[in-house]
C-alpha cells in the first residue's frame, strides 16, 4: 500500500496545507481566523511545516506590528501533489473492499444499543 | 471521473479539495480597496465641485475677493491631487484597506504585493493611462465645444471607458488577481449608455451624466465583489473547521 506523508495527512496541515496552495500567502491571523485554532496550536502546526520544507514563514512589520506570513514552497506543492496521487491510488484498490464492508456497518448502526453504552 | 464516484455520492475529502478553490475567490474577490479608493475619489471630485462652484458664484456676484480665494484653493487642491495620486493614494488606501481587513488576516495572490504592476508592463500601462487621459479630456472638451450634443456626453465616454476598463480588468485577470465580478462595471457602463442613446430617461445633466456612471457602477461592481467575498469566506470557515457535511455532528447518533 502506498505510503502517506505524516506531516500531510494529519488534518489540520492537510488543510492549513490546501488553504496555502489556494493563495501566494497568508497571514497568521487569517489561518487562525479560518481554522479555529489556538495561536499556540497553529504556530506549533506552521513550525513542523516549516521544519519539514513544505512552508516558507516570512516575518515582517506593517507599521509597528509584527505580522508572520506563510507560503507554500514548491516541496509543499509537490508533496501535497503526491499525497492527493496516493489516496486516489489508495481509492482506487480500495472497491474491492468497501462495498463489502458498507452493509456490514450499516446493519450495526441499525442496530438497538445497549443502554449503557448510550451513557 | 475515478470510478468510485459512481459509488460514492460525496466523499468526506471533497471539502478538503475544493478548500484552494474557494481560497482563491476569496482572496480575488477581497475588493474593499476598490471603494476605498472609490470613495477617496468622490470626495476629492466632491471638493474639486464644491470650489469650482464657490469660484463661479464669487465672480458672478462681484465678491472678487472671496473669487481669487476660492480659485487659489482649487489651485492649491489640483496641486495637491496631482502629488497625492502619484505618492500618497496608493499608501492611503493600502493602510486603510489593512485597517478595515485586520480582523480577518491578509491574504496575496498570484504576485507578490511589492513590485506590482511588472517592470515589462510598467510602460504599457503608462501608455494606456495617457491615452485614456487625452480620451477624457478630447471626449469632455468636445462635448463642451458642442462638437457633439452634451445629452450624448455619457455615450461618447463609452467609447474608451468601456474598452479602458475592460483592459485593466483583463491585465488583472492574467496575474490571477482581480475578482472576474468587476467586469460587472463596464458592462454597466456599456448599457447605461446604450439606454441613453435608445432615449431612456435616464439622464441626469452633463456633469452627473459621466460621473453617476463612472463612480456608481464601479462602487456596484466592487460592492457585488466584496458581498461574494463574504460568501467565499464563510464557505471557507466551513471547510476549514473541517464540518464535513456527510458526517454526523460529533454525540450525534444516527
Amino acid at each position: 500500500m502506498t505510503d502517506l506523508d505524516p506531516h500531510v495527512h494529519q488534518p489540520t496541515r492537510l488543510r492549513l496545507l490546501m488553504l496555502l496552495s489556494g493563495v501566494d500567502s497568508a497571514d497568521f491571523t487569517f489561518l487562525l481566523g479560518l481554522l479555529g485554532l489556538t495561536k499556540g496550536n497553529l504556530s506549533s502546526h506552521m513550525t513542523r511545516l516549516e521544519e519539514a520544507g513544505y512552508v516558507k514563514i516570512a516575518k515582517t512589520f506593517t507599521g509597528k506590528i509584527p505580522n508572520t506570513s506563510y507560503s507554500l514552497t514548491p516541496t509543499g506543492r509537490a508533496s501535497l501533489k503526491r499525497y492527493w496521487r496516493a489516496i486516489d491510488e489508495i481509492r482506487q484498490t480500495a472497491p474491492a473492499i468497501v462495498p463489502a464492508r458498507r452493509p456490514r456497518r450499516r446493519q450495526a448502526v441499525a442496530r438497538p444499543q445497549p443502554r449503557s453504552a448510550e451513557t | 471521473m475515478t470510478p468510485n464516484a459512481d459509488t460514492e455520492a460525496r466523499r468526506p475529502d471533497d471539502e478538503v479539495r475544493e478548500i484552494p478553490k474557494w481560497a482563491r475567490r476569496y482572496a480575488q474577490n477581497r475588493t474593499l480597496p476598490v471603494l476605498v479608493g472609490l470613495v477617496i475619489s468622490i470626495a476629492g471630485f466632491a471638493m474639486f465641485a464644491g470650489l469650482s462652484l464657490l469660484t463661479a458664484w464669487a465672480y458672478l456676484f462681484g465678491l472678487r475677493v472671496l473669487a481669487i480665494a476660492s480659485m487659489t484653493a482649487l489651485c492649491a487642491l489640483f496641486a495637491f491631487w496631482i502629488w497625492f495620486s502619484f505618492f500618497g493614494a496608493a499608501r492611503l488606501i493600502d493602510r486603510i484597506s489593512q485597517w478595515l481587513y485586520r480582523r480577518e488576516g491578509s491574504v496575496t495572490l498570484g504576485i507578490p504585493q511589492v513590485g506590482f504592476p511588472p517592470k515589462a508592463e510598467h510602460k504599457r500601462l503608462l501608455l494606456v493611462a495617457f491615452v485614456y487621459m487625452f480620451c477624457v479630456f478630447a471626449g469632455v472638451g468636445l462635448g463642451f465645444l458642442r462638437v457633439y450634443p452634451l445629452s450624448l456626453i455619457q455615450p461618447v465616454s463609452a467609447l474608451y471607458v468601456v474598452p479602458f476598463l475592460c483592459y485593466l480588468g483583463w491585465r488583472l485577470r492574467a496575474h490571477r488577481i482581480g475578482s472576474p465580478f468587476m467586469f460587472l462595471w463596464p458592462t454597466l457602463y456599456a448599457i447605461h449608455a446604450v439606454l441613453i442613446v435608445a432615449g431612456a430617461p435616464i439622464s441626469m445633466g452633463p456633469m452627473l451624466d459621466m460621473f453617476v456612471p463612472t463612480f456608481g457602477y464601479g462602487f456596484l461592481a466592487a460592492l457585488a465583489a466584496h458581498l461574494y467575498s463574504r460568501i467565499a469566506l464563510r464557505r471557507l470557515r466551513h471547510l476549514g473547521a473541517g464540518s464535513d457535511s456527510g458526517q454526523p455532528a460529533q454525540g450525534v447518533r444516527p
